[in-house]
């Protein structure tokens, strides 16, 4: 998988090329306007992520770029602004996801893997770790072909930690991507505790040989057993 | 008051203490000249008798029919030094004879005292003089005549003449109105011809011009403000998460790390909020859209479905009639998706949820824990009832901020134990 980060802050910049080098992707980055605007031109790649404010032009230009070609690049505009203008804007030019700074890379991860997934398989896709398959459309879990009935959290829950195997993943992370951008969250983090007992419970119950581990005052993993 | 009411009013008040002025200077006027002219004859009239009496000293006795002005009468010596004394030359004196059963004219007389043939008389001529009653009341009659024409004349002028050339001034008044900020256009009035009317417009034009500058300005200082806090909280963020990535920590950098991390998570989130609740103070969300709220509030608590069950929650939903209302669809989801949070979150294991629309309001009761504070208190900033781990105290103050920008009547009652929210939207 072939990333292109732009992003014209420079230690954002490492940050994310050092976290997806983790994942195993080969990341190719642009600080600049002109510098992505060059690699888009000479490459091709799987996914870039999109900063909209560059020295030297907009992000959105950029995507224009993108995606007035044929080749199938996923986009995620990652943008400090938040305002529902961009995020508007961004998507009707294409981009296939909009996540506002600061964001949780296990955050950034998911939906990137979602794109890249999304974008590979072409609809009736399936997100496979070890042992166990999540058919993404119709929303069903199975371990070793067997279904494994889960709610709708749990479900959210799950895919979250398949899209981050193996990376440490922080309690504010995953409450993040339960509650999105709620404000209050009293209460919520002994929801997903018993939402992570739950679930774990569901899949030692099928024999997955995946399963949530917790990491002293970190969180938690998705690891083979 | 009107300017125009108040003009008219002032004039009319004018034109009455004028009139008056002018009805009291014409009687007086007139009195005088009647008087001068009245005189000026009686001193001739009286001078020619006295002539005569010496001509034709008859005249003395003849009865006075024959001579209605005038009398002469046959005086003693001492009633004449009396008299000499007192007035040496004619004198003239205002009286009233009764002429016709009981009614009264007034007259003027010249009275003298002369000796004829060692006796001694007295001559008296009279005229008749106008009467002032009726002068006053002829001169109040033309006065009143006038008033009421000055009066209707003005009115018209108002009505036609001076609402056409006010007309200019209520419509750019109106589109002064109806102008708005955010949409960040300038404003456009109608010129107009008139010195002072074209001052006021261009110092509005000129005002607006300048605020909208200071507004885009603003707006653009919130978002810059934004960005440039939402990068260093990013860079911390992800440098964190890339820490907890490297092998070998030991619990009790660990143990760091999670403290660190819970407290930026406060950060940004208390920073987003502040952000969400200045943006929706400057106005910052302009579209409007039809939002059902009930299909909006069910989606939530479908949405939030696991977490009442966790709670183990009993949800009553009930919808008497739908409820439109025109407002930013970003903003119905903060609004609603922030009370249907606060219901179950602050809620008690094992209670409940009612939920009512109608066509214009929303109530939202549920079970809770006891307020510590005053219910209209908790729409305050930063303000939270006893130890809430992870509430700021904004959620409820972001709630008001919307409700006030869209004019809908919201309030927090608590009874004991069961809370109710009660949102009035009104239809226009």
């Amino acid at each position: 998988m072939k990333i292109l980060i732009v992003e014209d802050e420079p230690e954002l910049l490492n940050s994310i090329t050092a976290y997806f080098a983790l994942t195993g992707y080969v990341c190719e980055l642009a600080a600049t306007y002109n510098e992505a605007d060059e690699k888009i031109n000479l490459y091709e790649y799987d996914c870039i992520i999109l900063d909209i404010t560059l020295p030297g032009g907009s992000g959105l230009d950029l995507l224009k770029q993108v995606k007035s070609r044929k080749a199938k690049t996923g986009v995620i505009i990652v943008s400090a602004k938040n305002s529902v203008d961009d995020r508007v804007k961004g998507l009707q030019l294409g981009a296939d996801d909009y996540l506002p700074k600061p964001f949780h890379f296990t955050e950034l991860n998911a939906r990137v893997t979602a794109i890249l997934r999304r974008l590979k398989f072409e609809g009736g896709n399936n997100a496979e770790v070890g042992n166990i398959t999540i058919a993404l459309d119709d929303q069903k879990v199975f371990v070793n072909g067997d279904e494994v009935t889960l709610k709708k959290k749990e479900y959210e829950l799950l895919l979250f930690f398949i899209s981050n195997k193996n990376r440490i993943i922080s309690k504010s992370s995953m409450a993040e991507h339960i509650w999105g951008d709620n404000i209050d969250r009293a209460d919520s983090f002994h929801f997903l505790y018993s939402q992570i007992k739950n679930l774990r419970k569901r899949l030692n119950e099928h024999g997955a040989d995946f399963n949530i581990q917790a990491v002293y005052g970190l969180g938690y993993k998705f690891i083979k057993e | 008051m009107k300017l125009l009411n108040y003009t008219s009013r002032r004039f009319f008040l004018l034109i009455a203490v004028l009139l008056l002025a002018l009805g009291a200077s014409l009687y007086y006027s007139i009195r005088y000249k009647v008087y001068d002219e009245l005189d000026e004859f009686l001193v001739a009239r009286h001078q020619e008798i006295l002539n005569v009496v010496n001509e034709n000293p008859a005249i003395i006795n003849e009865s006075p029919i024959y001579h209605r002005d005038f009398t002469i009468k046959q005086i003693s010596e001492k009633e004449y030094n009396k008299c000499i004394k007192k007035h040496p030359t004619a004198y003239f004196k205002d009286t009233k004879f009764e002429i016709y059963q009981g009614e009264e004219e007034p007259y003027r007389k010249i009275e003298s005292v002369f000796i004829y043939k060692g006796a001694y008389y007295k001559l008296t001529v009279i005229a008749l003089l106008l009467n002032s009653e009726e002068l006053l009341f002829a001169i109040f009659v033309t006065i009143v005549i006038f008033s009421v024409l000055l009066i209707i004349l003005s009115v018209t002028i108002n009505k036609y003449l001076l609402g056409k050339l006010w007309a200019p001034f209520y419509r750019n008044l109106d589109r002064i109105r109806q102008y708005r900020m955010e949409k960040e256009t300038e404003l456009v009035v109608e010129h107009s011809n008139i010195v002072e009317f074209e001052e006021i417009n261009r110092s509005v034009e000129e005002l607006v011009k300048n605020n909208l500058a200071v507004y885009q300005n603003q707006k653009q200082f919130t978002e810059n403000a934004s960005h440039e806090i939402q990068t260093p909280l990013a860079i911390v963020r992800n440098k964190l998460d890339l820490l907890m990535e490297s092998p070998a920590l030991t619990d009790e950098q660990a143990n760091l790390i999670e403290a660190i991390t819970d407290n930026l998570e406060r950060l940004s989130l208390l920073n987003k909020s502040l952000l969400l609740l200045s943006k929706i103070e400057n106005d910052q969300f302009p579209e409007l859209r039809r939002i059902d709220v009930g299909i909006l509030v069910k989606k939530y608590c479908d949405d939030l479905e696991d977490l009442l069950e966790y709670k183990k929650l009993t949800l009553y939903f009930e919808e008497d009639e739908p409820a439109m209302v025109s407002m930013s669809p970003e903003l119905a989801h903060i609004l609603l998706s922030n009370l249907v949070r606060n219901a179950i979150n602050h809620n008690t294991i094992g209670g409940y949820i009612k939920i009512f629309v109608t066509r214009e309001s929303l109530t939202i009761e549920n079970t809770g824990k006891v307020l510590e504070v005053a219910p209209e208190l908790m729409f305050e900033r930063f303000r939270k009832s006893g130890d809430s781990k992870g509430s700021y105290g904004l959620g409820l103050s972001i709630v008001a901020s919307i409700c006030k920008l869209y004019r809908f009547t919201i309030s927090y009652t608590a009874d004991n134990k069961i809370h109710k929210i009660l949102i009035f939207f009104p239809h226009s």
